[in-house]
């Protein structure tokens, strides 16, 4: 854990209270139980290029996070952090060295810039490391299974690791959180 | 070529690069970066019509009309492949292949293989393949421009060859038209109701299609038949069979139409896209084939086949939408030879040069070696396009049978058979890729009845199974891939109204679990 250490945390924008609400009786009979939230870790770029258009050469801003644990590159965009020092937060620390994470981040906006704008071109992109932000994700609770929610997104995924009879104990039900 | 029609050309080309244009003048830099962002993408209809027609490619506007003006209704087996190859595709590997490219981090389809089966030898022989292949699917996207170009400029075939390569290759570097994703969906718009036009007017030409039939039967009864002019075909059915799957299996094999899986947003928008895009295909893609055959009577006296559809919209269409037809045309040739050449240099400069020979290569490095290729493969194109021209469709239809022989069983077991392995999807690529090349080379369709894609896929289907099945234990899959292709094939518990989100957090979801199971180790 990570009592002591404060974390850029992305600001989510979904409500914990009101997914579980929202989850809570879509599927008959089976209770929706609020576990945990675990914060996970993307090393975080801002990147600059330049692009040749039709109206001239633009410079473009992009944002680039790479998965700090798979070492998956992707673009994203603009977003606010918290600061969180979070004790109850099972925390993930970042497994990618940074010079690595440096590697991917170019490798993955220079292939998005060239399969988007479908051309070869050297797009000269700078890019500038902004540390390690984190993303929280919840978990929850469906009858034996457990799903992972984005907190930023909504986006759903159901984990194969079953619940922990004892974890489990000191969560919280559906709307009592 | 009137003055009217070259007028109406150069407007069409004005129109689409005043949009492009406008659009980024409008939004400036702001609308350009989301258009590079993933998060804000286009709905299904726009990407269905801007996916079919980047992928429409020269074969529909020369191969497919030439086959239907040699061949009468025999054609149509061909295009009955075509239009449930983009939703066949989708079905069968879509949805887990975009899920297990995301969880492998692949950017391309050769790193997609190689990462499913593990070996550098994967990379090289798939990257080798294909590099080749696509250099011939180039070639026929070249000759195409270059007859295209000829007809509309009137000027002579070399001298329309070498501005239709010059395009292309500007259209590589400087990328399409400086806005493409503006401009896309227009174009496919234009096509479509431009080849929709021309069917209907070569249709009130011929009297209606029973009036078309009637007057077929009595030029050559066998045009009407499935077997092909003269009955050249009946009984067949190994070739037949080549014919459907061609364009239905064969599909699957082509990297630029995979590579399109990997980069779907999400599943719900890709079975939206499906629908729109098999709409528009169930319209488009007989009318090149029908438009062929009714050349027959329309053209008695046409010289080149291939130049079936072109020289009808000159002759029945209004001067000022004949230009708009062709310019849209034209267009089309140049955005599939651009993404072909685009998905060629990608593989040259990532998976082969970047992989085996230069791993420290600088991205300035990487855009050298793919503008090199493309330029080798664009001058020995012009070469070959020059000094003894095949026809599009042989070169289209032989690059898509040797690429979906050699490719189809590897990419579906990738995310259906768990016990395909490294050396079965090896043996299944080089035995499918040998016997399609060798099936249309050694002069084989004639003796056997077999047409090259029909040989070539059973073959390396045969070969994926038994060499996988053989080397178990000494080529054994991964757990890594084993657990992935576990996920991928996972949909529930989630409620069928989360479905279409569940995609983008599966690798966050993989550590999760993982820390989990560690955490409750610990305890």
């Amino acid at each position: 854990m990570n009592d002591a250490n404060t974390l850029a945390v992305i600001s989510g924008r979904i409500d914990r209270n009101a997914l579980l609400r929202q989850l809570d009786g879509t599927v008959p009979g089976i209770s929706v139980v609020y576990e945990r939230s675990v914060l996970y870790p993307y090393a975080y770029f801002e990147a600059s290029c330049t692009v040749p258009t039709i109206s001239g050469e633009k410079s473009v801003s992009l944002n680039g996070l790479v998965d700090g644990i798979n070492g998956h590159g992707m673009t994203c965009d603009e977003f606010s952090t918290e600061a969180t020092t979070s004790s109850s937060d099972k925390v993930l620390y970042s497994q990618i060295r940074v010079d690595e994470a440096l590697r991917i981040a170019r490798r993955t906006l220079t292939h998005a810039l060239s399969g988007k704008l479908k051309m070869i071109a050297p797009f000269d992109v700078r890019l500038e490391a902004r540390g390690t932000v984190y993303k929280r994700f919840f978990i929850v609770r469906i009858g034996n299974d457990r799903l992972m929610v984005d907190s930023i997104s909504g986006h759903m995924q159901p984990l194969r690791a079953r619940p922990n009879v004892a974890s489990v104990g000191a969560s919280v039900r559906s709307g009592a959180a | 070529m009137s003055g009217t029609v070259i007028f109406f050309l150069v407007l069409y080309y004005v129109v689409v690069l005043g949009i492009g244009y406008w659009a980024l003048r409008r939004g400036g830099s702001e609308d350009l970066e989301g258009f590079l962002l993933g998060g804000r993408q286009v709905g299904p209809i726009a990407t269905a019509l801007t996916l079919q027609s980047t992928s429409m490619s020269g074969y529909m506007f020369l191969g497919a009309g030439g086959l239907g003006f040699s061949q009468g209704y025999w054609a149509l087996w061909y295009a009955a492949g075509d239009i449930g190859g983009g939703v066949l595709s989708m079905s069968v590997i879509g949805r887990r292949m975009r899920k297990f490219s995301q969880m492998m981090g692949a950017l391309t389809s050769i790193e997609y293989l190689e990462k499913r089966y593990p070996s550098p030898a994967v990379r090289l022989v798939s990257g080798s393949i294909t590099i080749f292949l696509l250099g011939f699917y180039v070639l026929a996207q070249l000759i195409a421009g270059g007859k295209g170009m000829a007809l509309v400029t009137g000027i002579s075939y070399p001298i329309a060859l070498a501005i239709a390569v010059g395009i292309i290759l500007a259209y590589t570097f400087m990328g399409g038209y400086l806005a493409v994703a503006y401009t896309d969906f227009f174009q496919s718009l234009v096509m479509l109701v431009g080849v929709m036009w021309i069917v209907i007017a070569a249709l009130s030409e011929v009297g209606g299609l029973t009036a078309a039939n009637v007057a077929l039967s009595e030029l050559d009864p066998t045009l009407l038949s499935v077997w092909g002019k003269g009955l050249g075909f009946e009984g067949k059915w190994g070739i037949v069979a080549g014919a459907i799957l061609i364009f239905s299996l064969g599909y699957m094999g082509w990297p630029h139409v995979v590579t399109r899986h990997m980069a779907m947003s999400r599943p719900g928008t890709a079975r939206k896209a499906g629908f729109w895009a098999t709409v528009w295909s169930t319209f488009f893609v007989p009318s090149p084939y029908l438009v062929g055959i009714l050349a027959i009577l329309i053209l008695p006296g046409l010289d080149d086949p291939e130049m079936a559809i072109f020289q009808v919209a000159e002759q029945l269409l209004p001067a000022a939408v004949t230009g708009l037809v062709m310019a849209a045309i034209m267009a089309a040739i140049m955005s599939t030879a651009d993404s072909l050449l685009l998905q060629t240099g990608s593989i040259a400069s990532r998976d082969i040069y970047e992989r085996f020979i230069n791993p420290e290569a600088s991205e300035r490095q990487m855009v050298m070696v793919s503008r090199g290729l493309i330029v080798a493969i664009a001058a020995i194109g012009y070469i070959v396009a020059l000094v003894e021209p095949p026809t599009v469709f042989s070169i289209v239809v032989f690059a898509t049978s040797v690429l979906g022989s050699a490719f189809v069983p590897a990419y579906i077991c990738a995310v259906w058979w768990k016990k395909a392995n490294t050396a079965g999807a090896l043996a299944s690529m080089i035995v499918g890729a040998t016997v399609a090349f060798v099936w249309e080379y050694a002069g084989l369709v004639e003796p056997t009845e077999m047409h090259p894609m029909f040989a070539g896929i059973v073959a390396s289907t045969i070969t994926m199974i038994v060499v996988s099945l053989a080397t178990q234990k000494i080529s054994p899959v991964s757990a890594h891939v084993l657990d992935a292709m576990d996920v991928c094939a996972r949909i529930g518990p989630i409620p069928a109204s989360f479905d279409e989100s569940q995609f983008s957090i599966v690798n966050e979801a993989a550590a999760v679990d993982k820390a989990l199971e560690e955490e409750r180790r610990d305890e």
